[in-house]
Formats: structure tokens, C-alpha cells, sequence
């Protein structure tokens, strides 16, 4: 993409100011960048940490409740699920990181009525409704840091772009255009000083 | 009522023991349908969504947009995490450029 300019004194020094302008930017995009994948990196290795935990947990959970469907009657499972009432309070807030604004979720109470009979229902189901109890929390932990993550990825993405746009297309576009325009001003200065030249010559070969 | 589930029977009525209402999908319109159904309920703020009907559910799940909308967390079933899974990795490769 190059850019069409008018070779003129004017055009010169708005390329100027543009490529200032542009340098500095480039530079500022760059400390974002720089910044921001400075952010990302230990957020990514506690996602990976929080995520492997849940990953271990859930499936063991499930297999708890999967145990204790085996180990007592279908219907016992279905009496139990209509006596089961829960609410969990979920505050939600945003957060702000590096200028990424992402949503932050917090577990603010859970109120669970296990109103079914714990001595007609296997040990196993108690055990897993409290497992899963617990993984409420971290379930929503990792919701908001998967979320900031995918957002934070998305600004580095669109700031790696807009800094190799920068240093790729537009200053070294900006850099010849004002080369060409400062190239054809000197031929314009170079030649009117050799047309004075000529000028004076003629008048001093007339004797003037 | 800050979570929802979508995902295998089993999974669902785990979850709704421990006091999480959700919704069984067996097939991809199900879960289209449950993800609706979950986007309409008032209060729902994290829908944990089992991998194997995320995978019914594709682009949809990537449409939303979480300031919104609650946020969708993909957990594995009873029987682990998937192989070949869409994962974070491919979320930090895109952003920083190499795999880690």
C-alpha cells in the first residue's frame, strides 16, 4: 500500500508529524504488548493448575453420584432430586487488568435443603453432594479467569496487530513518501540553482 | 440461582442433588434448546456445560458475549476430559504467537 502524495513543502511536514506520531505510538503499542503478555503468562499457568484440579474432580464426583445410583434404586435417586432445593447467591462484578475489562463471579451464599432421607439414600450420595458443594467455588473461579484469559488473549491479539501494522506497513510507508517528496524537493532546489547558474552565465556572457 | 447445567443425564442429576438446577441434552437440539432455556433464566450467571454437548454446541457457546450473558465454563463428564478438545492453548498460541 503506498502512499500517493503531492511532492510540496506542506506535504512534507504533515509526513513528518504523521511519522512522529506513528513512532510514537508504535513505541507505546509495543510497551502494551509488553505489558500485557507480562499479565497473561502467570494467569495462564494458575488457569492451567485450577483447571487440572477441577479436571480430576469433577469426573470423580459424577462417578460418587454414579456409585450411588448403582447402589440404590431408581426411584430413591428421583425421590431424592425432587426433595433436593438449592440457591446459590452469585455476585457479580467486572475486573480490570492491563485495561481488559472481564467479569469476576464470587459464591456469595448457597443455601442447600437436603430434605431426603440420608438413611434410605447410600453413604456414597451424601459424600458426593458435599464434594460437589465444594467445587461450586472453584467452578466460578474458573469461569472468570477463563473469561479474563480469552479477553486478555483477544487485546494481545489486536495489539500485536496493530503494532506490526504499525512497524511494517505504515512507518515504512510513511518513510518513503517522505523520502520521495524530500528526493524531489532537492531535484526542484538543484534544479533552479543550476537554472540561476545558467541565467547569470548568459547575463555575464552579454556583459550585462 | 447462579449456576446452570447442561449436559448428560448423569451429570445433570449430580448436579441437581447438590442443589443446581440444569438440563439433560441428548441430542444437539436439546442442548440448543437447554442453552436457550439457560440464557432466559433470570440470575444465572455460570452455565457449566458438560464437553461433550459443547461440542454439539460449537459456535454457538463462542457467540455470546460474557458482560451480558453468563459466562459458559465446559467441564468433563463421569468419564474425564476429551481427547482433542478445543482448549486454552489454542486461546494463548493465538495470542502470543507460539505454542507453550
Amino acid at each position: 500500500m503506498a502512499i500517493f502524495v503531492n511532492p510540496n513543502r506542506m506535504e512534507l511536514l504533515r509526513l513528518r508529524k504523521r511519522l512522529e506520531l506513528s513512532e510514537r505510538g508504535h513505541r507505546l503499542l509495543k510497551d502494551k504488548l509488553e505489558g500485557l503478555v507480562k499479565e497473561f503468562m502467570p494467569l495462564v499457568d494458575e488457569y492451567r493448575r485450577r483447571r487440572g484440579l477441577l479436571e480430576d474432580l469433577i469426573p470423580r464426583t459424577l462417578g460418587l453420584f454414579a456409585l450411588a445410583a448403582a447402589t440404590s434404586s431408581r426411584e430413591m435417586i428421583a425421590l431424592s432430586l425432587e426433595e433436593c432445593g438449592g440457591e446459590a447467591v452469585v455476585a457479580a462484578g467486572t475486573r480490570k487488568v492491563m485495561g481488559v475489562t472481564a467479569s469476576e463471579f464470587r459464591l456469595e451464599a448457597f443455601t442447600l435443603e437436603p430434605a431426603y432421607s440420608m438413611i434410605a439414600t447410600p453413604q456414597e450420595l451424601d459424600l458426593a453432594v458435599a464434594e460437589l458443594r465444594g467445587l461450586l467455588p472453584r467452578i466460578l473461579e474458573l469461569a472468570s479467569l477463563e473469561d479474563l484469559l480469552r479477553r486478555l488473549a483477544r487485546e494481545i491479539e489486536k495489539t500485536r496487530r496493530r503494532v506490526n501494522a504499525l512497524e511494517y506497513v505504515m512507518i515504512p510507508e510513511i518513510s518513503r513518501a517522505k523520502r520521495m517528496i524530500e528526493g524531489k524537493l532537492d531535484e526542484a532546489e538543484r534544479g533552479s540553482r543550476v537554472r540561476l547558474m545558467k541565467v547569470k552565465e548568459m547575463l555575464e556572457a552579454r556583459g550585462m | 440461582m447462579g449456576y446452570f447445567v447442561i449436559g448428560d443425564e448423569e451429570t445433570v442429576v449430580g448436579f441437581r442433588l447438590a442443589g443446581i438446577r440444569g438440563r439433560a441434552a441428548r441430542t444437539p437440539d436439546e442442548a440448543r434448546g437447554a442453552l436457550g432455556v439457560a440464557a432466559a433464566t433470570d440470575g444465572v450467571r455460570v452455565i457449566v456445560i458438560t464437553e461433550a454437548v459443547a461440542a454439539w454446541l460449537g459456535e454457538e457457546i463462542g457467540g455470546f458475549d460474557p458482560l451480558r450473558f453468563p459466562l459458559i465454563l465446559t467441564v468433563p463428564d463421569r468419564r474425564g476430559p476429551a481427547e482433542g478438545r478445543p482448549s486454552i492453548r489454542d486461546v494463548v498460541r493465538a495470542a502470543v504467537g507460539v505454542p507453550l
